[in-house]
């Protein structure tokens, strides 16, 4: 299991019967990028301050924690919590080796995860999608049973019905943030706050030939991580990709480089400033 | 090795014993909590002792100042290396004429630690080990006993954030033979309770600890020492000071071998 670069939890709407949601993924645009942005672990066997240095010590020699910001271990709680890069890829068993040099046991993570989501309405002539959250499954040396946990997991389910309500009336984009943590069986992610995203304009972006999915696809990975930008979709039958911004007067000279970066020749772009705030289309 | 020598050289060796090789939670004893893989840990001491009731016509008292220096370094989660170096002032007041002092580094013992159980929960671990290795002499004319002597032996920690238990038995075989080289036996009970704790900014979690030992020699000679040891600890994440005192509960010391008043005990502990 592994968080790649940014933890990427995809959030969509299936568009047709037979239609596998991570093939569609650059056709609808709907997804939920995160980063994480803090870690906080639980770990048995933690009995004495002179115990918590070597928790630090070892955990700090992995490439994400932010050697920077404050490393805390509670002896009290039993529980080390420390910044992470959040362009950094988070691997939960790299963490629970480094616990287990140290001399103790690793037990569940809580990860305070930053990001934002985008998905946009059914078209015309598409089907009312359903929800599907796709999240690692859990590793088996992770166990979960509190009283705590459960409630989460009930919180979890108001705000997944709380999301799908939201996208079915609109197009619907905001910066969150949230706690993921694991379960048994699979990881889970409980909203800690959102603020809609205000679109400054769309630009649309035509290419020469955007030959496949494939394509679309690494159009899309790169255009999205650029600042400012809030959704991306990309179709290869219209050799077109659309972006959608926070900047009403967006940097089309970053956007056509990056595109022809990825190895696209661009032969047209415009901007059409957005309609209605925190909507598109 | 002439009377002499040999009388105060089997003091020192009784006070020196295991005691030194210690840098974990007690002050006298050796327990399982080992380095982190890839940690050091530095111990040094400063242990003052008081000797009298000497059982020969020779009636000497005798003061000892040690500093025994150990570094611990864990090679794996679970084993671990340690030795230690101690340095020795010994001070020998004969019934008459002028004392004779005398400096020099005692035997150097060199184990390894191996931890092969461990059971954790949230507050909670116990930890067993196994203790090996040798005792190598320094060479020193004053402080050596001259001979590679083995030892073995085994540790067992029960600790909460709120209290910590340890045993440990230790055997050294001393391989010199006859009556310069009785084995030894020891046994090591530990104790601690936590007096108060907190999480400051500046130095993290901290605790001061009481501590009550009770430490225990047996010499194949006869010779049984059990030692009382009342103490105190403020431990950080990154070190600790602590301090104690070791009295005499039971002494029953064969000739040449002189009884131990007591001990005192300052201690500094940092790892890396």
């Amino acid at each position: 299991m592994m968080f790649t670069k940014y933890l990427v939890l995809l959030i969509l709407f299936s568009v047709g019967p037979g239609v596998v949601a991570g093939e569609t993924e650059h056709r609808t645009g709907n997804s939920l990028q995160l980063g994480v942005e803090a870690v906080r672990v639980e770990v048995e066997g933690l009995a004495c301050p002179f115990c918590a240095y070597n928790i630090e010590k070892r955990v700090k020699t992995l490439e994400g924690v932010d050697r920077k910001a404050e490393f805390n271990v509670s002896v009290e709680k039993g529980v080390a919590t420390f910044a992470w890069k959040p362009s950094v890829s988070f691997e939960p068993s790299s963490l629970n080796d480094q616990i287990r040099r140290a001399g103790f046991t690793p037990a569940t993570i809580d990860l305070t995860v930053s990001g934002q989501l985008s998905f946009r309405k059914p078209r015309a002539g598409e089907k009312q999608g359903q929800m599907v959250l796709h999240l690692p499954k859990a590793k088996q040396d992770i166990a979960l049973s509190s009283a705590e946990r459960a409630d989460r997991a009930e919180s979890f389910s108001l705000l997944q019905r709380q999301a799908e309500h939201l996208g079915q009336d609109s197009d619907f984009a905001a910066r969150m943030r949230a706690t993921v943590f694991q379960t048994e069986q699979s990881w889970k992610l409980i909203l800690a706050s959102w603020e809609p995203i205000t679109y400054g304009a769309r630009v649309v972006i035509d290419v020469e030939k955007l030959a496949c999915e494939r394509c679309a696809t690494g159009v899309m990975r790169v255009v999205t991580a650029l600042k400012g930008v809030i959704h991306v979709e990309a179709d290869h039958e219209e050799n077109r990709t659309v972006v959608w911004t926070t900047e009403a007067k967006p940097n089309t000279d970053e956007l056509k480089a990056t595109v022809a970066d990825a190895g696209f020749k661009v032969t047209r772009v415009q901007v059409v400033p957005q309609e209605a705030k925190g909507q598109s289309k | 090795m002439d009377a002499w020598r040999t009388a105060v050289l089997l003091g020192l060796l009784g006070l020196l014993g295991f005691h030194s090789v210690s840098y974990s939670a007690g002050l006298n004893t050796d327990v399982a909590l080992t380095p982190p893989e890839g940690g050091t840990i530095f111990r040094l001491q400063w242990r003052y002792s008081r000797l009298s009731n000497d059982p020969t016509p020779m009636g000497r008292d005798m003061t000892l100042s040690m500093n025994p220096l150990t570094i611990a370094y864990g090679v794996t989660q679970d084993f671990a290396i340690l030795g230690t170096v101690p340095y020795v002032l010994r001070d020998v007041e004969p019934t008459s004429g002028a004392n004779v002092i005398d400096t020099g580094v005692g035997d150097i013992p060199l184990l390894f630690k191996y931890r092969f159980y461990q059971d954790d929960d949230p507050g909670v671990t116990t930890r067993w080990a196994l203790l090996g290795g040798v005792e190598v002499p320094s060479g020193d004319d004053n402080f050596s006993s001259e001979s590679f002597d083995p030892i073995i032996g085994t540790v067992w920690t029960h600790q909460r954030k709120e209290w910590w238990v340890d045993w440990d038995f230790v055997y050294k075989f001393n391989t010199v033979g006859g009556k310069d080289g009785d084995d030894e036996l020891r046994a090591d009970t530990a104790a601690s309770i936590r007096l108060f704790a907190g999480e400051g900014d500046s130095v993290g979690p901290w605790a001061f600890y009481g501590i009550g030992e009770v430490n225990a020699k047996y010499l194949t000679d006869g010779s049984t020492q059990v030692f009382l040891s009342p103490g105190l600890q403020f431990i950080t994440p990154r070190w600790i000071l602590e301090t104690g005192l070791q009295v005499p509960a039971y002494q029953d010391m064969k000739a040449p071998r002189l009884e131990n008043d007591f001990t005192t005990v300052l201690s500094f502990r940092i790892q890396f």
